[in-house]
């Protein structure tokens, strides 16, 4: 009788377990579709010349008439610091944190858009809007 | 003639010698009882030059005598007749204040005398006649001050109703540089003068110490005027006169240009003030011209490059534009961010549906009920604007309506909340301004001032506060803090290379 009672209480931990699974990787999957939506090569609406290159590995590289300028690593967020700084957070804000490689220098968007087309970026601070184009 | 009669003539003669002997005063006395002759000779107006800046002679003929107690002496007091159309009483009516001068003489041991120029300061309003220190009339309200040649304020009274408030004491001196709109044509040359509007805070001291303030004196402008000629720009001339924009108390002055060397130095002067040196007057080290400007930014409209010219050459210091390196980078930047240093608004742009998914596809959806369907929107930059950029750079949420209230406005596109706010602060820390462009952001584009020193504010935080520019320091560099990606970075270089080319000496 107390086995029975013991795998009863046994099973209960074991869907409890499998349940808490299931959300963190449901939440895993949820970013990981994020971020991979974000890989692939990125063209400039406003400037057919610059293309930004983001990586599965997590980096991004910045290329102006097919020379690099520029290596970050990424990071897509919904939370606060960015790049240092406490920033709102809420609905519709993602944001994208690139870091230098070589220097460390930090630079901050909030993401506008980012589907299988378009990429669409405002820097902090910034009047302007980075449109791009997916290759 | 009767006794009687011999004896009343007596007494009316001893009554006329008796108030004769009176010592009143209010009332006129004669020139050779004022004071002797030779004194009068010895007075020198031109003593008084540094003090006012109004060409004057003493009317001797109309002084009155009286006692001063903050001075313990006897004195004399003088009408000042203005020897042509520049003086206080050519003013009335352009200040709250009227401004009256008199000479003051206080005879000495040995036959001579000191003199002082007696200011009053009254409010309008009170609407006194002919003022007199010895008989001041019951409705004087204002200032009196009494000022030496040495341009040194040895009485300053405050009185209301003719009933004195108290000594006041000159505390602090502030000042604030601007610069007249247009140009001006000065001995032919294209000159722009450049005002520097000078202030005084009056404060009670009392007993204990503490400070009452109590007013603030405008005491005049100083032009320095910047000219364009052939052989490249100089600095010089001297402008005297009355800026209507000054805030504070009275001032006084008209506008009454002329040049004047004086050895090698051409002379600045307020127009209560002291005369001094143009070259004296604070200069940043990185001086460009408009003309230069121009040759950088083609579009740039002529007041946009004035007014950038005389605040870099002003103010650059402020902002780290200390040499060719930094300015070029700034004047690349700025020239392409505002189409040519020509546009100081946001262009929030006319989206089209399609638009609006591609740009905001987190906020608009055709399909999806959680967003904003964008044929709602569609023309409307103002709604878009609130909803898109809601919560952030320090805006508040859609109903705030800030995201379109701090929308990019200058030369340097000055965004978001928190950058209205930061250079707010700035602003009122560096120009001691109470200017607030977090409640009227439209000041940053309306004034054309606010658009050019908003744009170096931004630069000198972003740019300058995180690397180092210099002649090493790269166009994309400094693009991708500016631009935060490389658009237009190919014209961002057009500019550069011209900037590179006309900006070759910050100093000259």
């Amino acid at each position: 009788m107390k086995k029975v009672k013991d795998f009863k209480w046994n099973r209960k931990y074991l869907l409890l377990f499998l349940l808490v699974m299931f959300m963190a990787s449901s939440i895993a999957l949820i970013q990981y579709q994020q971020e991979s939506s974000i890989v692939g090569t990125w063209v400039s609406q406003s400037d057919q010349n610059s293309k930004w290159i983001f990586t599965k590995n997590g980096k991004a590289k910045w290329y102006y008439e097919e020379k690099l300028n520029y290596t970050y690593t990424y990071r897509l967020s919904t939370t606060s610091p960015q790049c240092g700084k406490q920033v709102q957070t809420g609905p519709h804000l993602e944001f994208l944190e690139l870091t230098d490689v070589d220097n460390g220098f930090q630079q901050c968007y909030y993401i506008n858009t980012l589907d299988d087309e378009h990429l669409s970026l405002s820097p902090f601070g910034r009047a302007n809007i980075l449109v791009f184009d997916r290759q | 003639m009767s006794a009687v009669s011999r004896a009343a003539v007596v007494l009316v003669a001893f009554v006329l010698i008796l108030t004769q002997c009176t010592d009143n005063p209010s009332r006129s006395v004669k020139k050779e009882e004022a004071i002797s002759p030779n004194l009068q000779q010895t007075f020198k107006a031109k003593s008084f030059t540094d003090v006012i800046p109004y060409s004057f002679r003493v009317d001797w003929d109309k002084g009155s005598k009286g006692y001063s107690e903050p001075l313990k002496a006897n004195y004399y007091e003088y009408p000042l007749i203005w020897n042509d159309d520049f003086n206080p009483d050519a003013l009335a009516g352009r200040h709250p204040n009227r401004l009256t001068y008199k000479l003051v003489a206080i005879p000495d041991s040995r036959g001579g005398a000191t003199f002082y120029l007696l200011e009053f300061l009254e409010q309008r309003n009170s609407q006194t006649p002919a003022l007199s220190w010895s008989d001041l009339d019951d409705n004087y309200t204002g200032r009196i001050y009494l000022i030496n040649q040495q341009d040194r304020r040895e009485v300053a009274q405050a009185y209301k109703k003719g009933a004195p408030r108290g000594d006041i004491s000159e505390i602090s001196k502030r000042q604030f540089r601007a610069y007249r709109e247009g140009r001006q044509k000065i001995s032919g040359e294209n000159c722009i003068v450049v005002a520097t509007e000078h202030y005084t805070d009056w404060y009670y001291v009392h007993e204990d110490g503490s400070l009452e303030y109590f007013a603030t004196d405008y005491m005049g402008t100083t032009y320095e005027t910047v000219c364009e000629s052939s052989g490249g720009s100089e600095l010089g001339g001297e402008y005297s006169g009355d800026d209507t924009s000054a805030g504070g108390d009275p001032g006084s002055g008209e506008a009454d240009e002329t040049r004047e060397e004086h050895e090698d130095a051409l002379l600045c002067r307020s127009e209560t003030g002291k005369k001094i040196p143009c070259r004296e007057l604070e200069k940043d080290p990185c001086e460009t011209s408009a003309e230069e400007i121009g040759d950088v930014a083609y579009q740039a409209s002529s007041e946009i490059k004035d007014k950038l010219s005389l605040l870099i050459s002003i103010y650059g210091g402020k902002f780290g534009i200390t040499n060719k390196y930094v300015l070029q980078h700034f004047l690349a930047q700025t020239a392409y961010e505002s189409e040519g240093l020509s546009n100081l608004n946001e262009d929030l742009g006319s989206y089209t549906v399609q638009n609006l998914l591609t740009t905001f596809g987190k906020y608009f959806s055709q399909t999806d009920k959680t967003k904003e369907d964008p044929d709602d929107y569609v023309g409307n930059a103002e709604k878009i604007a609130n909803l898109v950029y809601a919560n952030r750079n320090g805006n508040g949420n859609i109903a705030s309506g800030d995201g379109y209230k701090y929308r990019g406005r200058g030369i340097g596109q000055l965004t978001g909340k928190n950058k209205y706010s930061g250079f707010t602060s700035f602003y009122k820390s560096a120009f001691n301004s109470n200017w607030d462009f977090v409640s009227d952001p439209d000041l940053i584009a309306s004034n054309s001032d606010l658009a050019v020193l908003s744009a170096m504010w931004y630069f000198k935080v972003n740019v300058l506060d995180k690397i180092t520019v210099d002649g090493s320091t790269s166009v994309e560099d400094v693009t991708r803090i500016i631009n935060g990606g490389q658009t237009g970075i190919k014209d961002r270089k057009i500019y550069y290379q011209r900037a590179v080319e006309n900006i070759t000496d910050c100093n000259k």
